[in-house]
């Protein structure tokens, strides 16, 4: 094992050392060529990734897989990531871009072939080679897009090894993986222990944290148009993503009007009794965490496993709560089109219940408001922990970016030191480069013309030896 | 135009120009004819080459596996291709001149 985990390393390393040499021109042609290949076959993938996962539904994957090409692509391919990619006379600072080295691409279940053709996209603009270690569940697809893209990242005469994808994963090899001497970079998006398994193998990496994304449907919203638009967000892939809705927070005020709509979107009001047996499938009781069993599934189906009489043209389930904490399960995380549903009294009141969302489980992740008041989406942003905070669009939609807002669109969505990362970033190509900054001779005239031995006295306090460092400047 | 003199056990190869994917298959098979069994030492001339594939790296790699890292010298590396052998990590196993 020990040899094939060295033999893939080796790959890269070569690859790495290659692929330095190459200019933008050339990169860009490979990029486009990965590209191209990936978009062309983007519902065979999205397929098979349903096929073998069981997770989503395959159209909603075939968009996931033109964000990961088409989006990122347009939104990557004039990125300058060779050579000097910027130069300030006045400052005197030119700035150059080296490539990191090897990286490490962890693939999750829930939106494999689109995080496979995103990572490999950002890792070759950067000209770094990247290995993929998919989730366990989605082996075939993620090795089916990996080869994809490594033909076509060949044909336009990229370094053999700047692909590899790994068919038959172990915990031992990944870990063994993360912690190699030679490995440049971790793009780790899954699951808490993955990341932090990976934060601490020693190798940077750029991680993700786990969302509970509050929607707060404020008073002055366009109620109509904000429940449309979190069911096509929570509906989407049977609400995988991790930006997707979690919990809706409405005034009391509106709240008759809001439960009406969704009513009319075919969304099912659980009773107190439902809610219980809801929670039993949805959350594991001891680790508080989403059962795997009902990520990505239809809600109809998730209401027949908990034994509720839902109609079978359901699209969510809605369970009524009055509070947030492990007491009241469906108060954290499900990946599945199930909302938690607060009403409270006042504006106060629901930023509260969304603070205490947005802490339970998913800090520096992602929110969302509906409102035309800018004052209170201002405030509602203040009071968040999260790096993207949507405004009247999906969640899922807009935190991924480049469809309802200028974000970058990604599948790596930085949640900040809250979520354990370095970045609140829509990470992208530009976070796979090592920029090298030429300083050259600007002096500092206040600093060079200063008696520095004043610094050495101790009776000369801050305020003096400001007016005297700022004299006549 | 690459350039092979043997003298004795020694072999030294001059090599020139861009060593990308396409023309490593033909370097390695023109090493492969000059590596007569007698040859114990390797020189490889790199004056006039400004770009190398991973591929000439694993050539490479074989060379030091089959006269041993005493026995094989990369000599007159400019620094674009220094920085290549470093980036590969292979500096610690070739003596690079």
């Amino acid at each position: 094992m020990k040899d094939y985990i060295e033999e893939v390393m080796q790959n890269a390393t070569m690859a790495a050392a290659e692929y330095s040499q190459f200019t933008q021109e050339q990169t860009d042609k490979i990029v486009k060529s990965v590209f191209e290949a990936a978009f062309d076959k983007r519902i065979m993938l999205a397929k098979m990734a349903h096929q073998e996962t069981n997770i989503g539904i395959w159209e909603h994957k075939v968009l996931k897989n033109v964000v990961a090409s088409q989006l990122v692509y347009e939104d990557i391919k004039n990125l300058k990531t060779v050579g000097i990619i910027n130069e300030d006379n006045e400052s005197g600072i030119v700035e150059i871009a080296q490539p990191m080295g090897p990286i490490l691409a962890i693939i999750p279940v829930t939106n494999p072939t689109s995080t496979v053709i995103f990572k490999i996209l950002i890792s070759l603009k950067s000209r770094n080679p990247v290995i993929i270690c998919p989730s366990k569940k989605a082996i075939n697809c993620c090795s089916e897009t990996a080869q994809i893209c490594y033909e076509a990242a060949l044909k336009e005469g990229a370094p053999e090894g700047c692909i590899q994808w790994l068919t038959s994963v172990t915990r031992e090899q990944t870990q063994e993986l993360m912690s190699h001497k030679s490995l440049a970079l971790i793009l780790a998006t899954g699951g808490s222990s993955l990341v932090k398994s990976a934060y601490s193998s020693g190798t940077p990496t750029i991680g993700v944290g786990a969302g509970n994304v509050p929607v707060f449907i404020e008073k002055t919203a366009d109620i109509p148009f904000s429940v449309e638009q979190i069911f096509f967000s929570k509906t989407f892939d049977n609400g995988t993503i991790c930006a997707s809705e979690q919990a809706v927070v409405v005034e009391q005020e509106i709240a008759e009007e809001v439960i009406e709509e969704f009513k009319k979107n075919k969304a099912y009001f659980l009773n107190d009794e439902e809610i219980i047996l809801l929670n039993k499938v949805a959350i594991d009781e001891t680790s508080h965490l989403m059962s795997p069993d009902i990520v990505g599934r239809p809600a109809f189906e998730i209401a027949q496993k908990a034994g509720i009489n839902a109609p079978i043209d359901v699209a969510i389930l809605i369970a009524p709560i009055k509070s947030v904490g492990n007491e009241y399960p469906l108060s954290s995380e499900v990946l599945a089109p199930i909302l938690a549903f607060y009403v409270v009294d006042n504006f106060e009141k629901a930023i509260n219940m969304c603070i205490n969302l947005n802490y339970h489980g998913g800090i520096g992740h992602s929110a969302s408001i509906f409102s035309n008041d800018d004052e209170k989406i201002k405030y509602f942003a203040m009071h968040m922990n999260a790096g993207r905070i949507c405004v009247n669009t999906p969640s899922s939609h807009g935190a991924v970016g480049g469809m309802f807002n200028k974000l970058s669109p990604s599948l790596t969505l930085g949640c900040g030191t809250g979520g354990k990362n370095i970045t609140t970033d829509n990470v992208s190509a530009k976070h796979l480069i090592n920029i090298q900054r030429i300083s050259r001779r600007r002096p500092n005239e206040r600093f060079l013309r200063f008696d520095i031995a004043l610094y050495l006295d101790e009776n000369m306090k801050a305020d003096e030896i400001n007016k005297i460092y700022n004299r006549n400047f | 135009m690459n350039k092979y003199e043997r003298n004795g056990k020694l072999l030294t190869c001059i090599l020139s120009g861009k060593i990308d994917t396409l023309n490593t298959s033909v370097l390695e098979n023109e090493i492969n004819e000059n590596m007569i069994e007698d040859i114990t030492s390797v020189v490889i001339d790199m004056q006039e080459v400004d770009y190398i594939s991973s591929s000439f790296l694993r050539i490479v790699i074989k060379i030091v596996k089959a006269v041993s890292k005493e026995n094989f010298v990369i000599k007159n590396v400019n620094p674009s291709v220094m920085k290549v052998f470093k980036i590969a990590n292979l500096t610690e196993i070739i003596n690079i001149g």
